[in-house]
């Protein structure tokens, strides 16, 4: 028997290609609401990943 | 050394941990050693470490067999995750996210995203595999579903059932499946697109196979699900509930002049 490291269908391929398909069109909004925003001064407080 | 083998260090095929006069060492396999070589060389390990993100390890030698031999950094005190609190369960879960979006800007990323690969020190989390990395190559991440049960639906149950259901890492080693999740939710958590997108999708679409796997998967897109991720759990907090204490120096001292 070989043991497994992870479960099989971990990946979840074809959820993340779902899932970052979605992604796109919200992020697409999203960018557009916060430039709407900064045009009138507001700037998102949220936590980034990219932050240090 | 083998013999001194730790028990749990038993499902990377790639690297195993032992202990030797009360040191903790990790000895990588000959297989393995492109790939923890990229590691070290590419810069990854240098950044990871420097943030405080990657536990430090000093190299000890290349045993007969060509293993590698490597001793992590001590960690005085080992603690599990049915021990920590939400946002001890937050913040290493954000740590994990945080990692493998930098291991993606040298085209590696994690392979396994368990909780039981981050342990506090100074009292921050840092993770303490430092063999869980492969070569990315435009591939989707293969620990996503790992690291979705083994952090974000803990940690929607704790939000939205109890906290004190941190209490499941204990029954449930492999982290929490998704369709237990669903049983548990409220109905209401549903109106929120994060929980559709991670929780439901993964019940629907999930198949045993990876026939899907070859599909290429740009690092824009990988970005995208990882900075999704990361906004989800940051803004992730626990209910505010009065608890016995909240009006003590009102209402629990009698009188002010009580201590004369």
């Amino acid at each position: 028997m070989i043991l497994l490291y992870i479960d099989p269908g971990t990946g979840s391929f074809l959820v993340q290609a779902i899932v970052a398909g979605f992604l796109g069109i919200v992020f697409f909004f999203k960018s557009v609401k916060d430039y709407i925003l900064g045009i009138f001064g507001y700037k998102s407080k949220d936590q980034n990943i990219d932050d240090k | 050394m083998i013999n001194n083998r730790i028990p749990s260090s038993f499902r990377d095929p790639s690297s195993f941990v032992f202990c030797l006069e009360n040191k903790i060492f990790r000895s990588s396999q000959p297989n393995y050693k492109t790939t923890f070589n990229y590691l070290i060389e590419s810069g990854l390990y240098n950044e990871l470490t420097e943030k405080n993100y990657l536990i430090k390890h000093t190299f000890i030698r290349i045993d007969k067999d060509e293993n590698q031999i490597i001793q992590p950094e001590h960690i005085p005190f080992i603690s599990y995750p049915y021990e920590w609190s939400f946002e001890q369960i937050k913040d290493a879960a954000l740590l994990t996210l945080k990692i493998q979006n930098i291991a993606l800007r040298y085209n590696m990323s994690l392979k396994d995203a368990s909780i039981y690969n981050v342990q506090f020190l100074n009292g921050k989390p840092i993770f303490i595999d430092s063999t869980s990395f492969e070569f990315n190559n435009d591939k989707p991440w293969t620990a996503y579903y790992q690291f979705c049960k083994h952090f974000l639906y803990p940690l929607w149950i704790m939000k939205y059932v109890s906290p004190e259901l941190n209490s499941l890492y204990l029954s449930n080693l492999d982290g929490i499946d998704p369709k237990f999740t669903i049983q548990l939710m409220p109905i209401r958590a549903y109106f929120r697109l994060s929980i559709i997108l991670h929780l439901l999708t993964p019940v629907f679409y999930r198949t045993n196979s990876e026939k899907s796997g070859s599909k290429l998967f740009s690092k824009e897109q990988h970005k995208r699900l990882l900075k999704h991720l990361f906004s989800i759990i940051s803004s992730l907090h626990l209910p505010y509930k009065k608890g016995g204490w909240i009006n003590y120096y009102v209402n629990g001292l009698p009188m002010l002049n009580y201590f004369g």
